[in-house]
């Protein structure tokens, strides 16, 4: 009772590590290992995983990501600037498209412009991979116009001032003063978007695959089916990790030392 | 008759309801150093940057070197190269080495070569006393050496007036000085000068004219030494008691 | 005082979770969900909980308590629909019916009065582990019987012929009528069905895409991206029929038969199906909900 208020927190802190360290003890030898591991990562299926899992899915997962990145950064660069024109048609439908594309989940996109399209106009999709990533791009675009604009409207006011006062045009200001400039707000949003385009490949699949085509949340699935285990899906999640995580930490580390960049 | 370089007629500035410039009329001759002074919120700033069109005047037109900036045909990137803008923030392109900075508009705006350019703004440089520092990045110098980087940048272009917005306000004390070194230098060589600011021992010693505005409105137009030393309306004694008194 | 609460909380809260979570070994929930996790992430529009042990069962009396069901007083059916004329619901009452839903529900009936119908529904892929991992009593979802499935599942009789067909686009109706005819063309087929399989096996010359579910074969078949679509004869029959642009063109039986599956050790609950299908075959109902969406 009549503990100081150091002694009491930190009586508090040392029951809570030790009940968390009781628990995980517990949990620890309360789990059939064994079982677990025959469901979860049956070591000759993890095995038979290879090497198609990385030179067929992953290399389609890394196809569809960069396209759809690509597309959806090219996008997204445009939508911005419009969305920040002094002309009003150009804000208007900027602001409409943004909203839209963010507003219909990816699926029923992919399946609008994969099917719908074609249905409504005879026109084809010359292959898979640019039917799987145009709708990706073009909804990937939507979300980083979003992120760009923030970067634009985060770059002093007084940086346009400055440029237009030395005879530059709007234009030229931006290309070569602000969107620099922007950019390396952006950077580390956008390696986040990034990583959200390589889990979102995972839906392409819903428009059809062949075998050359699946990506690896399909190859995962269908391993499922052919082994009656989970391990497969356990497997391409972690190579999906091995994509994510790397750049996760790019991220954090850019964030960091632009934080320390700034006085 | 001397040469007439800035020109204001009646102009009126307006933001939403607020009325800020209310009827200025105002000129600036060749080689003329005007210095502008006021109280906050008399409209100083907003009318400098009405002279390069940073603000669009709602009424009223506003004439450098006889082009008209207020014509809605006018081409405003060219005729701004008319005109030198020095900040209260330096606002320097912070993704650029200094000697960058000073290089860009010459090579963008002007179209000159690098090699041309960057000797052009060596120079400079040395003159505002910052040759060493040519390859270093904005993040790296102090207040006062930005601003004459900052100055440097906007004399690259050969304008014909050069416009300070309060360039030593955001400046620590034992800064200001430096800077103000080179605007006096500026004005001994017959540059035209339309300068904003709080320095009262700078615009008794270096303007040729000083300009007291307060509530949107120019209340004395003259010599320092009659505006600063002997004012004659109550409103301008107001504030340059004001200003004693801070001092 | 407060300061062994302080402690004693967190410490009674882990302890009240770890009791919640049960014993270990004898949940054979737990463990196996992993299998079918990919499975149970889609719609459901009926969920059952999942607390629970699998009882041992007992051959011979239809004893409901015996069937081991996990929801008290319903039967829970694991199904992917829609997937008409097997399992959809009717568009006025969203009643679950369809050949598969009314051959259940008879058999329910059969089973035990009061024996209510739950159905969740889920991708086709790997369904058949579904009650194996303690999601639902059964399935039934036009489901062929084969060896691989029968490996971690435990069918029923055969109540249903499963034949393949090719389903093709109106004017094609002519020139497309085998799997010869469509080398060098691409066939729809649902991941993980014996259609697949089928195709597989046997249009080797063909390209083979694979989809989730028949309505996006339908729509890639109108879109031109498929030429035809290898699928379950009645489904792509009640297809032709609704849809004037497509067009039936070629049958393959394949000897194979649909089948309810249920774990496999719930002998008892599969014997129930066994003799509810038995039942309905010799006592005339089966022919009449055969007539309802088959009659042609």
């Amino acid at each position: 009772m009549s503990l100081s208020r150091r002694q009491r927190l930190r009586l508090v802190r040392g029951g809570v590590y030790a009940a968390t360290v009781a628990a995980l003890v517990l949990i620890l030898l309360a789990v059939d290992w064994g079982a677990l591991g025959g469901a979860l990562f049956k070591w000759e299926i993890v095995r038979d995983q290879f090497p198609d899992i990385l030179t067929n899915a992953l290399r389609n997962t890394v196809i569809f990501t960069i396209f759809g990145f690509i597309g959806g950064l090219s996008l997204g660069l445009l939508l911005a600037i419009m969305r920040l024109s002094s002309v009003k048609p150009y804000r208007w439908f900027a602001a409409t498209y943004i909203e839209v594309l963010r507003g219909i989940p990816l699926l029923v996109t992919l399946l609008i412009l994969g099917f719908g399209i074609p249905i409504a106009t005879g026109w084809q999709w010359p292959n898979p991979y640019i039917q799987g990533s145009v709708p990706l791009a073009l909804v990937a675009g939507a979300y980083i116009a979003e992120t760009v604009r923030a970067g634009i409207e985060a770059v002093p006011r007084g940086q346009m001032e400055a440029a237009r006062s030395l005879g530059m045009s709007y234009t030229r200001a931006m290309a070569t003063i602000i969107i620099p400039q922007a950019f390396r707000i952006i950077v580390p949003p956008l390696t986040n978007e990034f990583v959200l385009l390589i889990k979102d490949t995972s839906l392409i699949s819903v428009l059809g695959v062949t075998a050359s085509t699946l990506d690896l949340a399909r190859f995962g699935r269908n391993g499922v089916n052919d082994t009656a285990n989970a391990t497969p899906l356990v497997v391409a999640g972690l190579v999906y990790l091995a994509l994510t995580i790397p750049l996760t930490q790019l991220a954090a580390w850019m964030e960091r030392r632009s934080k320390a960049g700034r006085r | 008759m001397t040469d007439v370089l800035v020109r204001i007629e009646s102009l009126h500035k307006r933001f939403a309801s607020n009325h800020v410039l209310r009827g200025i009329n105002l000129e600036v001759s060749r080689g003329e150093v005007v210095c502008i002074i006021g109280p906050s919120g008399s409209g100083k700033s907003t009318l400098l940057r009405c002279v390069n069109m940073l603000e669009t005047p709602t009424e009223g037109k506003v004439f450098v070197d006889g082009v008209e900036l207020t014509d809605p045909d006018c081409d405003l990137d060219r005729a701004r190269t008319s005109t030198g803008m020095v900040f209260q923030s330096f606002n320097l392109f912070a993704h650029m080495s200094v000697l960058d900075n000073v290089t860009i508009a010459l090579r963008k705006v002007l179209k000159q070569d690098r090699a041309t350019a960057e000797e052009k703004a060596k120079k400079l440089l040395a003159r505002v006393g910052l040759a060493e520092k040519a390859s270093a990045f904005p993040a790296q110098l102090s207040g006062g050496q930005q601003q004459r980087v900052a100055i440097a940048r906007a004399l690259a272009m050969e304008p014909k007036v050069m416009l300070f917005d309060e360039a030593t306000s955001a400046l620590d004390p034992e800064l200001v000085g430096d800077v103000l070194r080179v605007m006096r230098e500026l004005a001994e060589e017959g540059m035209t000068m339309l300068v904003v600011t709080h320095e009262m021992d700078f615009a008794r010693g270096v303007a040729d004219r000083v300009v007291f505005m307060d509530g949107g409105v120019v209340v004395e137009d003259g010599h320092p030494d009659q505006v600063i030393g002997n004012p004659r309306e109550e409103r301008t004694k107001q504030f340059l008691a004001n200003v004693r008194q801070r001092d | 005082m407060r300061r062994i609460s302080r402690i004693a909380a967190p410490v009674l809260a882990l302890g009240l979770i770890l009791a919640a979570c049960g014993d270990d070994n004898s949940s054979s929930t737990d463990e196996t969900t992993a299998a079918a996790e990919e499975t149970t992430t889609a719609d459901t529009t009926a969920t059952a909980d999942t607390t629970a042990t699998e009882g041992e069962a007992e051959a011979g009396a239809v004893d409901v308590a015996s069937l081991g069901l996990i929801a008290d007083g319903k039967l829970t059916v694991c199904t992917d629909a829609p997937y008409p004329p097997f399992e959809f619901q009717d568009e006025t009452t969203n009643e679950w019916t369809g050949f598969d839903m009314d051959v259940v529900r008879e058999i329910a009936a059969g089973i035990g009065e009061g024996l209510e119908l739950a159905v969740t529904v889920q991708p086709f892929d790997g369904i058949w582990l579904a009650p194996k991992a303690g999601t639902c009593d059964m399935v039934a979802s036009a489901m062929t019987i084969t060896e691989e499935r029968q490996a971690n599942a435990l069918f029923t009789d055969g109540y249903f012929d499963a034949d393949q067909s090719l389903l093709v686009r109106a004017d094609d109706k002519d020139a497309l009528t085998s799997l010869e005819a469509l080398a060098g063309k691409t066939i729809a087929v649902q991941t993980g069905t014996t259609g697949e399989t089928y195709a597989q096996e046997n249009a080797k010359d063909a390209t083979l895409k694979s989809f989730d579910e028949p309505a996006a074969m339908f729509l890639a078949l109108e879109g031109k991206q498929v030429d035809a679509i290898l699928q379950d004869l009645p489904v792509n029959a009640e297809r032709a029929l609704k849809d004037d642009k497509t067009a039936l063109t070629a049958t393959f039986p394949t000897g194979e038969q649909y089948g309810f599956a249920v774990s496999q050790d719930n002998t008892a609950l599969a014997d129930a199906l066994n003799a509810g299908i038995a039942e309905l075959k010799s006592n005339g109902k089966y022919d009449e909900i055969y007539a309802k969406y088959f009659a042609k």
